[in-house]
């Protein structure tokens, strides 16, 4: 019964992890869709230079090799639960900026707010398979920043979806590297699986 | 006589193919100086000055070990080229991701597939410079043709490095190349060496018979039968399609023999 739990929960992990690999591809291609779209429709430069944003998550990683699989979920997890916050507050904003006369980049928005939020649901679902239970959500969500003027909202939200299409790749490797067997996917084998 | 000159601004060239354990650059001048050159690099990236370590081989190029994965910060390296008579520099500033370019896929190889005329069975292996395809899948691009046509068709592989063609010309000898990149980031490599194939035709069983029936009507001791391997047929003369093809020209020839030792 132990050895058909383990395995079950084995299957259902992979599944989550190639089922999250796909979301995370196809995250990425409509983030980069909808970069060109906000970066048109908001008048910047593309090739703007964004510095770090109190409360974007940053993809950016040393010896990302070395992390162990629950390190990455967790990792993972607090960006695009901070994400979600980000977008949803980037949403509120273009429609008050713009009401309905941008439908399409408030429609992209909204789309990309989904995949962040099916992505999150999958990382919280894996933790949960590796008996961690997702860590609370006050916990993970950074504090609201404070009020910016129009630009600088907008070069904000520049930086939001740059850092967010990082994140979808690194996040498509990080569950690849959870699929794999050995130290990187970060979880003890059950004695069913031990050699 | 050889004048010295000053260098021109030299050509500078970035690119990961071992993604992701680091990238290289490599230079040259576009114009000689006839006087000796020394080329120093720095690669920045953000506050951070990274240390690019000179290759033994070849001369223009050092390579630089990623510490930091999956940044949108950009890079910049800077060559600066100085001689007796002047200096020169050249800058590039890029992305983590967009000097991802793997090598082509090795080991191309195309065999016919018996008993199918259309189709050819293709298989290769990831560039050796890829470190890690299992974490860092690359996926393929493979483009074919028959030889009489200049038309490539092109197929597209998320994964596994093999591929059979199933609409291929008949007896037509074909061009195969393949093509690899990140699955994720970057851009494709340059083409792979290219194989040739031929798919499986039938052996033509009616110049066999016809054959025979010269050897037993014929006054001759001499027979006429074709080496197993030997083309017998040229393309233009083959009419009909699949296992039954028809050379007409060498039957004609066949005939006429067998009349002449009636």
């Amino acid at each position: 019964m132990a050895a058909a739990d383990s395995a079950s929960a084995t299957l259902r992990r992979h599944d989550l992890c190639s089922r999250g690999i796909r979301l995370a591809g196809k995250m990425r291609s409509d983030v980069v869709d909808l970069l060109d779209t906000y970066v048109e429709q908001q008048g910047l430069d593309a090739s703007a230079s964004v510095a770090a944003v109190e409360g974007v998550p940053v993809a950016a990683v040393e010896h990302w090799d070395e992390q162990t699989g629950t390190q990455r979920l967790l990792e993972n997890l607090a960006a695009y639960r901070a994400f979600r916050a980000l977008l949803a507050q980037m949403l509120e904003e273009q429609q008050e900026q713009l009401g309905e006369a941008d439908a399409t980049l408030g429609r992209a928005l909204a789309a990309v707010l989904l995949q962040v939020s099916a992505f999150t649901y999958h990382l919280e679902e894996l933790l949960r398979l590796e008996n961690r239970g997702p860590p609370g959500e006050e916990a993970a969500v950074p504090p609201m920043p404070p009020p910016l003027s129009l630009f600088e909202r907008k070069l904000r939200g520049l930086g939001v979806l740059r850092e967010l299409a990082q994140w979808a790749v690194r996040s498509a490797r990080d569950l690849r590297q959870l699929t794999k067997p050995g130290p990187g996917s970060g979880v003890a084998p059950s004695p069913a699986e031990s050699p | 006589l050889l004048l010295a000159v000053p260098p021109k601004e030299p050509v500078l060239m970035c690119r990961s193919n071992n993604y992701p354990k680091g990238f290289y650059c490599s230079w040259h001048l576009p114009t000689p100086t006839y006087i000796p050159n020394s080329f120093n690099i720095s690669v920045i990236h953000g506050t951070r000055e990274m240390v690019c370590e000179k290759d033994v081989f070849p001369k223009n190029r050092c390579h630089i070990r990623y510490l930091q994965l999956f940044s949108t910060v950009k890079y910049k390296v800077t060559l600066t080229v100085t001689n007796a008579l002047g200096k020169s520099s050249t800058t590039l500033t890029f992305d983590e991701f967009a000097i991802v370019k793997p090598d082509p896929p090795e080991s191309v190889v195309a065999k016919p597939v018996p008993n199918n005329p259309r189709r050819l069975e293709v298989s290769w292996q990831n560039p050796s410079s890829w470190p890690d395809p299992e974490s860092f899948p690359l996926k393929f691009f493979l483009r074919y043709r028959p030889l009489i046509l200049d038309q490539w068709q092109h197929v597209e592989l998320s994964d596994g490095t093999s591929h059979t063609i199933t609409d291929a010309y008949a007896g037509k000898e074909y061009i195969i190349q393949v093509a690899a990149k990140d699955n994720d980031i970057g851009t494709w490599s340059d083409w792979s060496v290219a194989v040739h194939a031929t798919p499986w035709t039938e052996e033509p069983k009616h110049l066999t018979t016809e054959a025979q029936i010269t050897e037993t009507t014929s006054t001759s001791t001499s027979s006429f039968m074709p080496p197993p391997t030997t083309k017998i047929c040229d393309k233009g003369a083959v009419v009909g399609s699949g296992s039954v093809a028809v050379c007409w020209t060498a039957g004609l020839v066949l005939a006429a023999y067998g009349v002449l030792f009636i």
